[in-house]
């Protein structure tokens, strides 16, 4: 019998965009979206022209002279056989491409501020204000001063509302209490981070970050990951981090390795069940003095 | 538009397209649905500089996409919504897209029974399953764990099975349907 999953799945209304839309729908699309583009750009041909801009776009030029094409057909079948009720068209026909192309951009602009605050946002770099809390944040991080209350930024917890939710890879949607568990670890790890760049979207602070990890940093570089802070007056009041597993797990066994062969059975003291880091304080114990060996025997 | 930027969009546009075209056409009319991709681009086109690359590209193309449709969908609603209280037509409801592209009578009671699900259960279900992306690209789109996404998903898929009476695949058991007296 066909299972929920299979049902789901098999139900999609369009499986293959590229087969169930027609060649000719595809090309209006292009077009669509070439003349609200290019009226985007229409705008900055006012300045002096730069030939090569042209070459640049070519397949947008293709796809104009195709409209431009059509519509002369359009406009000479119109001519041959006008509609008795519709006046000749008294302008050139590439004028009347142009028309819509400038009526089309005008629900454009129109819709985007219907649409979340995120969506309409055309600057999103971080406020001088903005950049100075994060810098300020992941400095506090790095310092691995976590303990502190809210509004204390010179340590990392002050960073968070008492009531902040943190979600990880391995954590879903928690609070502090068990968060402090997750830091644990992080220092355990002489973890540090190292902000590549962040961007005020949909409302949150979204940042790329290099985190450099002591138990896998001697394999390779540090490993991106992505870090989105909501942040509401003055504190983080949502922290998500989306970890890089695909590099974190396999770069952590060689760690696990070197530690099953140098203290058997320590891994499932360190990790639970489901491979997430046991946090418990016994367990934190442990990966700090394996840690810092492990980390001895490869400088050593 | 700076050359670099211009050469961004162009290929985004390349690659994207008909991913987006068809998360659109899945939830409106083809006809609807190219016009909101291109608006989808439009913002692209003005945000390109903040477009993510790599695994989040798409998603972010779907959230801007989203929040296009659902703006779109409410502003309709609020006409047909006015436009039966001048006919004076007491049925107020609004069908969804997605019964105008089912293929058959199966299909629609799934199509019916995911109407069911709070909106963030049916939209988690649909990228994962019909846009194909991965769990921690829509826990990333939905600012939430993937852990949080898996228990979602794992919910969703319960209460379909139940409404449908359709056996989850990890389970392999038949369960009653509700309406013939099986669990809420």
């Amino acid at each position: 019998m066909t299972s929920i999953e299979t049902l789901m799945r098999d139900s999609n209304p369009m499986m293959d965009p590229s087969t169930e839309f027609s060649e000719e729908e595809i090309r209006a699309f292009d077009l669509l979206v070439l003349t609200r583009s290019g009226n985007v750009e229409v705008q900055e041909r006012t300045k002096p022209v730069e030939p090569e801009k042209t070459h640049r776009r070519g397949w947008l030029v293709a796809a104009a002279a195709f409209a431009v094409v059509i519509v002369v057909i359009g406009a000479a079948m119109f001519l041959a056989n006008p509609a008795d009720d519709v006046p000749p068209a008294t302008t050139p026909p590439t004028t009347q491409a142009v028309i819509p192309t400038t009526q089309a951009v005008t629900p454009t602009t129109e819709a985007a501020p219907t649409t979340t605050a995120a969506a309409v946002q055309t600057d999103d770099a971080l406020s001088a204000e903005q950049t100075q809390f994060i810098d300020d944040f992941f400095a506090a991080f790095n310092s691995s001063e976590y303990e502190g209350v809210a509004g204390e930024y010179s340590t990392f917890l002050g960073f968070f509302a008492e009531d902040a939710v943190f979600s990880t890879s391995m954590l879903a949607d928690t609070g502090m209490d068990v968060y402090r568990g997750e830091l644990a670890y992080y220092r355990a790890m002489n973890t540090e981070w190292s902000v590549v760049s962040c961007s005020d979207e949909f409302g949150l602070i979204r940042c790329q970050v290099d985190a450099s990890v002591d138990s896998i940093s001697h394999y390779q570089d540090p490993f991106r990951i992505g870090i989105t802070l909501k942040v509401e007056d003055g504190a983080v009041t949502k922290l998500l981090l989306a970890d890089n597993i695909p590099v974190v797990v396999p770069a952590l066994e060689s760690f696990h390795e070197w530690a099953s062969e140098t203290y058997p059975g320590s891994r499932s003291q360190m990790e639970l069940g489901d491979g997430s880091p046991n946090r418990s304080e016994e367990s934190i114990a442990l990966w700090v003095k394996l840690v810092a060996e492990y980390r001895a025997t490869l400088d050593g | 538009m700076s050359r670099n930027a211009n050469d961004r969009f162009e290929a985004l546009y390349r690659a994207h397209s008909l991913d987006v075209l068809g998360y659109c056409a899945r939830r409106t009319s083809h006809e609807d649905a190219k016009d909101a991709a291109s608006e989808v681009f439009m913002v692209a086109l003005r945000r390109i500089d903040d477009v993510p690359e790599g695994d989040m590209t798409l998603p972010w193309l779907y959230t801007v996409a989203k929040n296009l449709m659902s703006n779109r969908n409410r502003s309709s609603r609020r006409r047909l919504r006015l436009a039966a209280k001048v006919a004076d037509d007491t049925d107020h409801t609004v069908p969804g897209p997605e019964p105008q592209v089912v293929r058959n009578s199966e299909y629609e009671r799934l199509i019916a029974a995911l109407e069911k699900l709070s909106d963030k259960d049916r939209e988690i279900l649909r990228l994962v399953e019909w846009e194909g992306l991965s769990r921690e690209q829509v826990a990333e789109m939905f600012f939430v764990s993937r852990a949080a996404i898996d228990q979602r998903i794992s919910r969703a898929y319960k209460r379909l099975s139940r409404t449908l009476g359709v056996p989850q695949r990890e389970t392999g058991t038949t369960p009653v349907p509700m309406e013939q007296g099986g669990d809420a």
